[in-house]
């Protein structure tokens, strides 16, 4: 019975390799720290504020602004993150539309001077369908909720930190986006 | 694959490590048999036998007449290929290669653009190898032919399979005509101007897709035919960024070459006074509907141009107005002469995908456009 002790041998070496590279792969990729918090030994105090949220109505005429409550800690710039991972949760109420595909997910967001950057990933693209209206509303949504903030006048939409021309084929995307306005009437 | 191997390792004799002569032959056996199963499955998944290994391609010229000749050089002989067009894409020349692997050859091919464009080689769900050369127009235009030729260890060539294409023949030169077009069609304001014509979208990017599958890139294409045929009827020059399904760059480019090779199609050409895109609109929310247009303000042509379209597309469709708006849209952000994209209706939602899906209604929309175009003519010349 030597062939079954040499499997038995096989086996087990293969078992072990395929362990050791599971616990490798793990370790490879830490959790993220959200963008731009930085990770303080003592744990800083969760800081809650009303923020408004912008999404388009069903029939994709305006974009509608609604308050919500976010939590955060550090208050520096984790509110910018969690303004639009609360943006990504959707609308509750059922006049309203979840404009960014519910498959997309925050990479992260950053600010430098009065320019904040979002980045998304493939998601944001793939997932889309597309159309001036679909487009205009959904850059106008992440646009307008972030530049709520005062100190936020531009917002620079990148995709798996890159800047990107367009979307769908209509906005110019390459350049960071002023507040738009218009789609608030 | 790994019963292959079994078969393999006891064929070379590695089965000798098996002292055991029971277990020896059980193994054996069980390896013939999983070898039998694995050839009669092997049967819907056999495993490639040929394989591209170099791939040329130039124009010639014989009698007076232009080729384009593409060589593909194959690892073996004996290729079992089917050539066919595509009935709905008649510039899609395309072979089937039976057993055949890409190897190191490209996915994407650009050719030399005036006989073919490129050339994409795609597995399908065998392994089987279909490669599809876009030739510029149709292929009722075109002779060609498609065959093998066996290695010549003289010029050191493989054995290969050639396709050769001819170019068009020469066309008789299109005359404006304002004579045979129906009365409705009549637009004097147009005749002698010199317009773009950009029907969105293309190739491999197919826009928006409405809830029965209805593709953006094939609405537009149709309306911005129709849209050169009525115009071209009353005596203007049309240019178009595209006659067909294709990328209007190349399909493999950026989204900043596709868009600008748009803009640089009017560009190129001085003569052109204005710049026409063609789109569907889509939303995530299926109720949103309507006819919009855009633009982007470089001077009040650009709005005034809009308005026109606009008013002439709502009239035409009784769609919901939703109005002209001032957008960073590329295209229109880009173009140096008066610039819009009409947003004809909403390919997502079903009661609008429906008429845009509708020759009637194309030729509806494509006559409003021209109409909107007649009539910003008029207002800048009076």
């Amino acid at each position: 019975m030597k062939m079954t002790k040499i499997l038995l041998g096989l086996l087990i070496v293969l078992m072990v390799f395929a362990a050791s590279g599971c616990e490798k792969g793990s370790q490879g990729e830490p959790a993220k720290p959200a963008a731009g918090v930085s990770d303080n030994a003592a744990k800083p105090a969760e800081t809650s504020m009303e923020v408004k949220l912008y999404y388009p109505n069903n029939d994709a005429t305006k974009l509608v602004g609604i308050k919500r409550t976010i939590r955060f800690k550090d208050s520096s710039s984790a509110k910018y993150r969690a303004v639009i991972d609360e943006l990504l949760r959707g609308p509750e109420d059922s006049g309203l539309v979840a404009i960014i595909p519910k498959q997309t997910k925050l990479l992260g967001v950053s600010v430098a001077g009065d320019t904040a950057k979002v980045d998304f990933d493939k998601a944001l693209v793939n997932s889309f369908n597309g159309g001036s209206t679909g487009e205009e509303m959904l850059v106008g949504s992440i646009v307008n909720t972030l530049t709520e903030f005062p100190e936020i006048k531009k917002v620079q939409i990148v995709v798996e930190g890159r800047n990107v021309e367009t979307l769908k084929g209509h906005i110019d995307t390459s350049k960071p986006l002023p507040r738009m306005e218009e789609l608030l009437k | 694959m790994w019963k292959v191997l079994i078969k393999l390792a006891l064929d070379k004799g590695l089965g000798a490590i098996f002292l055991n002569k029971t277990i020896y032959r059980l193994v054996v056996f069980l390896g013939c048999v999983l070898g039998f199963w694995g050839m009669l499955a092997m049967d819907c998944q056999a495993a490639p036998s040929h394989e591209l290994e170099t791939f040329h391609y130039k124009t010639h010229t014989i009698d007076g007449r232009k080729w384009l000749r593409i060589e593909i050089g194959m690892s073996r002989d004996k290729l079992d290929f089917e050539v066919a067009e595509n009935p709905e894409k008649p510039y899609q020349l395309l072979i089937l290669m039976k057993n055949t692997k890409r190897g190191d050859v490209k996915e994407n091919i650009g050719l030399d653009r005036k006989i073919a464009r490129y050339m994409t080689l795609k597995k399908t769900n065998k392994n089987d190898l279909q490669v599809m050369v876009a030739v510029d127009t149709s292929l009722e235009q075109h002779e060609y032919k498609v065959y093998t030729l066996e290695a010549d260890k003289k010029s050191r060539k493989p054995y290969r399979l050639i396709i050769d294409i001819a170019a068009d023949p020469p066309k008789p030169k299109e005359k404006p005509k304002q004579t045979d077009i129906p009365a409705d069609e009549i637009i004097k304001e147009v005749r002698g101007r010199t317009i773009a014509i950009d029907a969105g979208h293309g190739g491999s990017d197919s826009g928006a897709i409405g809830p029965s599958f209805l593709k953006e890139k094939d609405v537009t294409l149709k309306i911005a035919l129709e849209a050169a045929r009525i115009l071209r009827g009353n005596g203007a020059r049309v240019v178009m960024t595209r006659y067909e399904d294709v990328d209007v760059y190349g399909p493999l480019a950026t989204d900043r070459e596709e868009l600008q090779a748009r803009v640089d199609v009017a560009r190129r050409d001085p003569s052109v006074e204005i710049f026409v895109s063609i789109h569907c609109n889509a939303f995530t929310n299926p109720e949103a509907n309507g006819t919009g247009t855009y633009f982007h303000y470089h001077s009040g042509r650009d709005s005034m141009l809009a308005q026109h379209i606009q008013n002439e597309m709502v009239r035409a469709t009784g769609l919901r107005d939703r109005g002209i708006h001032n957008a960073r849209f590329y295209v229109l952000r880009h173009s140096r002469i008066p610039a819009t994209l009409v947003e004809t209706a909403f390919i997502t939602n079903p009661n609008e995908e429906r008429m845009l899906a509708s020759a009637s209604c194309q030729h509806a929309m494509a006559l409003a456009i021209c109409r909107g175009i007649g009539s910003y003519f008029r207002n800048i010349s009076s």
